[in-house]
């Protein structure tokens, strides 16, 4: 008797209910007399109670019996939701989560659901009965499974996720295998083995390309479970909060994604408890008494941004200023965002600030800004006072192997991510650290050199963000696809360097980090 | 031969249950559905010999496919399986033109019977 197979499809299916459960239930809760919501949550509880039921997991058939009690009056018209009756709903969901997790971890369901679905039926008419289990307990479904019917409708494998980062890895040297083959083979003349190193490469790409995108996954996955984090945030704050998500079908690597739920969580309740307003402020400044938070993931070229954004209060430039007054730390100077963010992302800033239950001691915005940049990617502010601020991720779309410009600067060579360069350039010397190029004077930005006092150098310009530098050097050596490897920068390293890898040649090089550079 | 069925059901779950159930005594599932729009439609093309329909499903309930595949084929031999408590839709969907039912969970048996009287 294959039960297993049986517990793995409760487990899966039971998720993919529940997720469309909370949703549906914050619709509803947004729209107490909206029919469709009530609907689907119907559906979804029922089915839920069929599997467990077939399963012989009494605790949980009883409790969505209990839960499609309810909702069955609110069909009928009976019930709305009010805040109160959306918590116990929440909180009959949190059980039935537990018991899935159970399951999937080879227990059988446990927990007293009684008191619960005391509470359930205080809400409705009681329900009639409880839900009869099959005899034979558990464990033992009162029929005999043949071997699995092929189902249409999965096409999906399960593969674990070491085996996929084995396979990315490998995508990834076969990469810089296939580039420094070319290499070899630039003196030769033999045209039938260029061609089919080409072949080669081309074949190589393409592996790579599809291996990287086996690992993309969603952001869906990780935003689902916002929309209840925020609503538990505004119950608890008394705040009215309303978060709409838009571009959750955007896909990023899946390494990227699993560090995104506590930055995000981060921003999001950041933007809640100093951000929006209480409804009283709100009205009493002209706006409406609900606060709207916005998650917008979308793709711009090679790059996957996040906007977390409120309709609050703006950051208090001047409560700003003051704690860094206090604190005998360099205020802002401008009312720029990305130099407000400079200042609130020093270490222990934002952590000194006023504490809440909700937001706490603990994570500041300098551990988004550094867990981000550890990433590959760079944080973005905007505020303003009294309409409201704008946290932006600018994510790379994938963590393994990134497109790089290679220059030389005296002994060391560099990889410098091609995201961040604008174009190559020569660059005439300026004014005091500085370099005009096409017209504009740009910062330059030196890390040495053997002829710093040339009258024109060699270099690249940097674009990350808004801000522009100059980076010159000795030498513009090509481009190359380079795998990064994460690196504890050993002490003596400089700041803006934030990874190494290896070239196709062999030999290592030092990976920039251009946000720290301009 | 085996007599064909199709099985709708919106649980992924359900499906995989019913289809097991029905392959092992030997009968042939030829398709499933996971809609009520969808059973109607499957019908139409795979017209099987016997359909297990559950009640509770998105996008047209299992009442109403069950009410358009009799008009369409008012032979169509349905057996129902419905939730317990869903006794006033069971009475609906027999009315509509289902042959029989039988209340989840299931026991193999049960399911077995009810078809194997179904197809005669």
């Amino acid at each position: 008797m294959d039960n297993q197979k049986y517990r793995d499809l409760f487990v899966s299916e039971s998720r993919e209910h529940l997720q469309r459960c909370t949703r549906d239930l914050l619709a509803w809760e947004r729209a107490p007399h909206a029919a469709e919501p009530v609907a689907s949550l119907f559906r979804s509880v029922h089915t839920i109670k069929g599997m467990a039921a077939t399963l012989g997991f009494a605790t949980l058939a009883n409790l969505s019996h209990a839960f499609e009690h309810v909702l069955s009056s609110a069909r009928d018209g009976g019930l709305v939701a009010t805040p109160d009756v959306v918590d116990v709903a929440l909180r009959t969901l949190d059980f039935l989560e537990r018991g899935v997790a159970q399951v999937e971890s080879g227990e059988d369901p446990g927990g007293a659901a009684d008191p619960l679905i005391a509470e359930l039926g205080g809400l409705a008419r009681p329900a009639t009965g409880t839900w009869p289990i099959p005899p034979g307990g558990s464990d033992k479904p009162a029929f005999a499974a043949g071997p699995a019917a092929p189902a249409e409708t999965t096409r999906l494998v399960r593969v674990g996720l070491d085996r996929l980062d084995r396979l990315v890895t490998l995508g990834g040297e076969l990469a810089v295998g296939r580039t420094r083959l070319v290499q070899r083979l630039a003196g030769t003349t033999d045209a039938a083995l260029l061609e089919e190193a080409h072949r080669l490469g081309r074949l190589v790409d393409e592996v790579h390309r599809q291996v990287l995108l086996a690992r993309m996954a969603p952001v869906a996955e990780v935003f689902e479970r916002f929309p209840r984090a925020v609503r538990d945030l505004g119950r608890q704050l008394g705040k009215q909060v309303r978060l709409e998500i838009e571009g959750d079908d955007i896909e990023l690597d899946r390494a990227l994604l699993e560090q995104l739920p506590d930055v995000l969580l981060h921003l999001l309740r950041n933007a809640v408890d100093h951000g929006i307003e209480s409804p009283g402020d709100r009205q009493a400044a002209g706006k409406p008494p609900e606060g709207r938070v916005r998650l917008v993931a979308r793709r711009e070229g090679d790059a996957v941004l996040i906007d977390v954004e409120d309709d609050g209060r703006g950051i208090d430039r001047g409560a700003v200023q003051a704690r860094a007054d206090a604190l005998g730390l360099p205020a802002p100077t401008g009312a720029e965002g990305d130099e407000l963010l400079e200042v609130l992302a020093r270490p222990g800033f934002s952590t000194a600030a006023r504490v809440t239950d909700v937001s706490g001691r603990g994570v500041g915005i300098d551990v988004v800004v550094q867990r981000v940049r550890s990433l590959g990617g760079i944080t973005e502010l905007s505020s303003r006072s009294g309409v409201g601020t704008t946290v932006r991720l600018r994510l790379p779309l994938s963590v393994a192997v990134i497109p790089a410009v290679l220059v030389g600067v005296a002994a060391t060579r560099y990889a410098v991510p091609l995201a961040f360069v604008a174009e190559a350039a020569r660059f005439e010397a300026g004014e005091r650290g500085t370099v005009v190029h096409r017209g504009r004077t740009l910062p330059r930005v030196d890390l040495g050199g053997t002829r710093p006092d040339a009258p024109w150098r060699p270099g690249v310009v940097l674009a990350v963000g808004g801000r522009v530098g100059a980076l010159v050097v000795d030498t513009l050596l090509g481009q190359e696809d380079i795998v990064v490897a994460p690196m504890d920068a050993p002490r003596g390293v400089a700041p803006w360097v934030n990874g190494a890898t290896i070239l196709s040649d062999g030999l290592p090089a030092l990976v920039l980090d251009p946000a720290a550079l301009v | 031969m085996g007599h064909t069925v199709l099985v709708c059901d919106d649980a992924i779950f359900m499906r995989t249950m019913i289809s097991d159930i029905l392959s092992q005594a030997g009968y042939e599932v030829i398709g499933e559905a996971e809609s009520g729009r969808q059973a109607v439609e499957r019908y139409r093309e795979l017209k099987p010999d016997l359909v297990t329909m559950d009640i509770v499903m998105p996008d047209m309930s299992g009442i109403e496919a069950v009410r358009e595949i009799c008009r369409e084929d008012p032979g169509a031999r349905i057996l129902m399986c419905s939730a317990m408590g869903q006794q006033a839709l069971v009475v609906e969907a027999i009315q509509a033109g289902a042959k029989d039912f039988v209340v989840k969970p299931f026991q193999a048996s049960r399911v077995l019977e009810a078809v194997q009287r179904l197809l005669g």
